[in-house]
């Protein structure tokens, strides 16, 4: 903005034909320059421009939000949404005594249109923003040419543009990991993007990865009709998950009809004609296996995505695994770059690329930040939803620490009775002397609105007894929170 | 002896590096613990006399917990000193630091930040003294019998920012190790860190180049600039209230036109204060004589002051929206301007 401005000073002091020079090599410096316009880059910029820098952003997909929004999370959920209301009409309504006339179906394009709908809502929503905090968006592919100035190859209307900025934030995000053999057409074998928008529901979908994308998809599809095979390398699904979670989890996607193959290595993925061909060797036995699919969905992770950024102009460090090596203080070996998010260390997830886009734009200004690791929640939109925060069993154990655990199901939690939705229950891991929590694992309805509260517990160092001494409103949810809380050293009320 | 990481549960003392009556500063290493593991350097907390060495070089196999020696602030009189005495497995309460010294109970702090940069200290040991109580904390001190000062004062807090956790009230009654309250807050400690160790790099595809050191311009306040050319008849009086009328609009009027990502009633929650100042005005008239009308009037030349141009420079504050409102400021006035017209006497 300083710089703008600075134009319009030389307008009214300098000879007219001077001008447009002036405002050509002046336009384009900036305080802050944040490369990737998803959660991450796009929170980093408009902070950035509240705390008073002129601040610039670079997006290249054409759209504002990065993967979470435009092909992640937020499609994704509206897939969930829609397609768990669907099941429930079909297969619900008799019990809560609704009848039907007629039949129900899914119009598959007007349920993609409901989805990308709200896209482009809140994409549109980002850029608004900008506009409103003043934040330059730079459409197009950003490249470096030096440790001070970047690149702009426009796209659509966007203006080409060599950027210079003080400070620089890249923010560039991940990309779905290719499976070594496996040549991904987006159109029979699908990559979570791809598998956001089928044409036409599969008779036969298999998940290569029974991570958190694939299980949030084979349940979307298998809710509209697909069969759903999941095949997972490891023993346990949901990467990560708390080991008794992970396993209640299985039991109740199966029971909702979805198939899991553990311990399954892939060797095998080809595209024949309307077919894929698959074949797998069980790890255990040794066999190998065939299966055919209509659509076969890739979701083995994702990774560091740094294309076309030339960060090799500046000699970035990156470390084995594609990662920008970074600080304490998202510094990369450059003092004025710093790097957030999926494309750094750390878990690969949007809410944790927002808080690092903030920390790093504080750091900046005041030079201190906030991200607690120990304390980043994680949610998968299954029914019933998994959420969790903190450290596992399994973490625990290793670490040689004793710990408590409180329990506390559904099934006696009123509001849940009255919902007709009672699977799951709230796990609370304790310190076993102070009772100080240290993890809290929900599976149940509405598990990840609720996790937000065990988060707080967290960051103030809070033991079972404190939470369970908060007045909880009832009838609600959030009283299993409660309750497993207090039955971590005393007794649950209600069970 | 201090718990030097999570696992430890006891410890040897290789050596003493200060003598009792020796005086040391924060930071000062005070013994050489030896762990199944490494030899680790203990580091002072705060300024303090060593007042009394309990535990002696080359003693083995002590328990995480067990006090190693007595630490007195600085100016204590180390005669007059009474020592509490010390218990094999349970520690005893702190008494008052002025009288009697406390166990020597060194943080695993003082070793996480010499082997990881990027540590931050969690348990400084300091409650804060702002802090509203956790409600197990207050029913323990009540049940207890402690006030909220002698809490305050004498309760090592582990949590973070100086928060007194439940756990710390019960290390305090003596009814559990505190060195299992240290051990936790070290182990959440390590793990709200991105672990940055052992990266290893992919091999460079360009030379290096050296980060070039630059400074930062200072940042001087916005200032929009804008002329107006003001109709005939029009006085200085009347202007100057126009552009207060246009100023108390620009502050008053919403930023953004309704629409579904906007509501009103939550930007008026986020935005700064109405009466926070967003912008300065500083005015200036270009006068110019006025001509006679007639060459033909043979009257005398009257000079009058009519203002032509109004020069109007806004300097912007800090305030969020201080540019958008000066930007509305400039519209408005032009429109009162150019409203205002040529006046029909």
């Amino acid at each position: 903005m300083l710089r703008v401005i600075e134009v319009q000073f030389c307008l009214t002091n300098v000879p007219e034909f001077y001008a447009p020079v002036q405002n050509l090599t002046n336009k384009e410096k900036h305080d802050i320059l944040v490369i990737g316009g998803g959660p991450g880059g796009y929170v980093a910029a408009i902070k950035a421009a509240q705390l008073g820098f002129d601040t610039a952003c670079v997006e290249k997909r054409g759209r504002l939000g990065g993967t979470c929004l435009n092909v992640g999370c937020i499609p994704s959920k509206a897939l969930l949404n829609n397609s768990h209301l669907f099941h429930q009409i079909q297969h619900e309504s008799k019990s809560r005594g609704i009848d039907i006339k007629g039949d129900v179906s899914v119009n598959l394009p007007k349920f993609m249109d409901a989805k990308d709908k709200v896209v482009a809502q809140l994409t549109g929503g980002i850029e608004m923003l900008f506009k409103k905090y003043g934040v330059k968006y730079y459409k197009g592919a950003a490249s470096f040419v030096d440790e001070h100035s970047v690149n702009v190859d426009p796209i659509e209307d966007g203006e080409k543009a060599v950027v210079k900025a003080d400070n620089i934030i890249i923010a560039t995000g991940s990309e779905a990991t290719p499976f070594p053999g496996i040549e991904i057409d987006e159109e029979r074998i699908v990559s979570s993007t791809g598998c956001l928008s089928l044409s036409e529901v599969p008779k036969r979908l298999v998940i290569i990865g029974g991570g958190i994308i694939g299980l949030e998809m084979g349940s979307v599809w298998s809710r509209l009709g697909s069969q759903v095979t999941v095949l997972e390398f490891q023993n346990a699904i949901g990467a990560g998950m708390d080991g008794e979670v992970s396993k209640a989890t299985q039991k109740f996607l199966t029971k909702q009809g979805l198939k899991f193959k553990l311990g399954a290595k892939v060797t095998k993925g080809v595209r024949e004609g309307e077919v894929v061909k698959i074949e797998y060797e069980d790890t255990k036995s040794g066999k190998t296996e065939a299966l055919e699919a209509d659509v076969l969905l890739v979701a083995v992770g994702r990774r560091p995505y740094l294309k076309g950024l030339n960060a090799e102009a500046i000699g970035l460090d990156i470390e084995k695994r594609g990662r920008v090596v970074i600080d304490s203080q998202f510094k990369t070996k450059f003092d004025h770059i710093r790097c957030i998010g999926d494309v750094t260390f750390g878990p690969m997830l949007a809410h944790k690329a927002e808080e690092e886009g903030i920390a790093a734009v504080e750091y900046i200004k005041n030079g201190h930040g906030h991200v607690n690791y120990a304390n980043i929640p994680a949610v998968m939109y299954s029914h019933p939803e998994v959420a969790w925060v903190g450290q596992t069993e399994e973490q625990l154990k290793e670490a040689g620490i004793k710990y408590k655990v409180g329990k506390f199901p559904f099934i006696a939690n009123s509001r849940a009775k009255t919902n007709m939705d009672t699977e799951g229950f709230v796990k609370f891991i304790a310190d076993a002397e102070t009772e100080r929590v240290l993890g809290c694992h929900i599976i149940g309805p509405n598990a990840g609105e609720m996790i937000a509260e065990a988060g707080l517990a967290l960051e103030y160092g809070a033991s079972t007894e404190d939470i369970a001494r908060v007045c909880h409103a009832h009838p609600t949810l959030s009283e299993a929170f409660k309750e497993a809380a207090g039955s971590v050293f005393g007794k649950p009320i209600n069970f | 002896m201090p718990a030097m990481s999570p696992t430890m549960e006891e410890g040897g003392i290789v050596s003493w590096k200060v003598k009792e009556g020796d005086k040391f500063d924060a930071g000062d290493v005070l013994l050489e613990v030896e762990t199944d593991k490494a030899n680790i350097a203990v580091e002072a907390q705060d300024d303090g006399v060593m007042a009394k060495i309990l535990k002696q070089e080359g003693e083995k196999e002590i328990k995480v917990g067990t006090p190693i020696a007595f630490l007195a602030e600085v100016g204590d009189n180390l005669a007059e000193l009474e020592f509490p005495e010390v218990e094999e497995k349970k520690q005893e309460p702190k008494k008052e630091a002025a009288k009697t010294p406390e166990p020597a109970q060194p943080s695993p702090q003082a070793e996480s930040n010499k082997t990881n940069k990027t540590s931050i200290p969690v348990a400084s040991g300091k409650a804060d003294p702002k802090q509203v109580f956790l409600p197990s904390v207050e029913l323990l001190l009540e049940a207890n019998g402690i006030s909220r000062d002698e809490a305050l004062s004498k309760i090592a807090a582990t949590g973070p920012k100086g928060r007194i956790l439940r756990g710390d009230v019960k290390a305090y009654l003596g009814q559990i190790d505190s060195s299992n309250n240290s051990k936790i807050a070290a182990y959440l400690d390590s793990k709200s860190h991105l672990d940055l160790s052992n990266i290893e790099l992919r091999p460079a595809a360009a030379p290096e180049k050296a980060p070039a050191k630059k400074e930062k311009p200072k940042k001087e306040p916005l200032k929009i600039t804008h002329q107006y050319v003001l109709p005939d008849s029009i006085v200085k009086d009347d202007i100057l209230r126009l552009v207060s009328k246009a100023e108390q609009k620009a502050y008053g009027k919403p930023l953004y036109a309704p629409s579904e990502l906007i509501d009103p009633l939550f930007e008026d929650i986020i935005a700064p204060p109405r009466n926070a100042e967003r912008f300065k005005i500083n005015t200036s008239f270009q006068t110019s004589v006025a001509e006679p009308e007639n060459d033909f009037d043979f009257e005398p030349h009257q000079e009058v002051q009519q203002p032509k141009i109004l020069d109007v420079e806004l300097v912007c504050t800090d305030v969020v929206d201080a540019k958008a409102r000066a930007e509305m400021f400039v519209e408005i006035l032009e429109k009162y301007i150019s409203r205002a017209g040529p006046k029909i006497n």
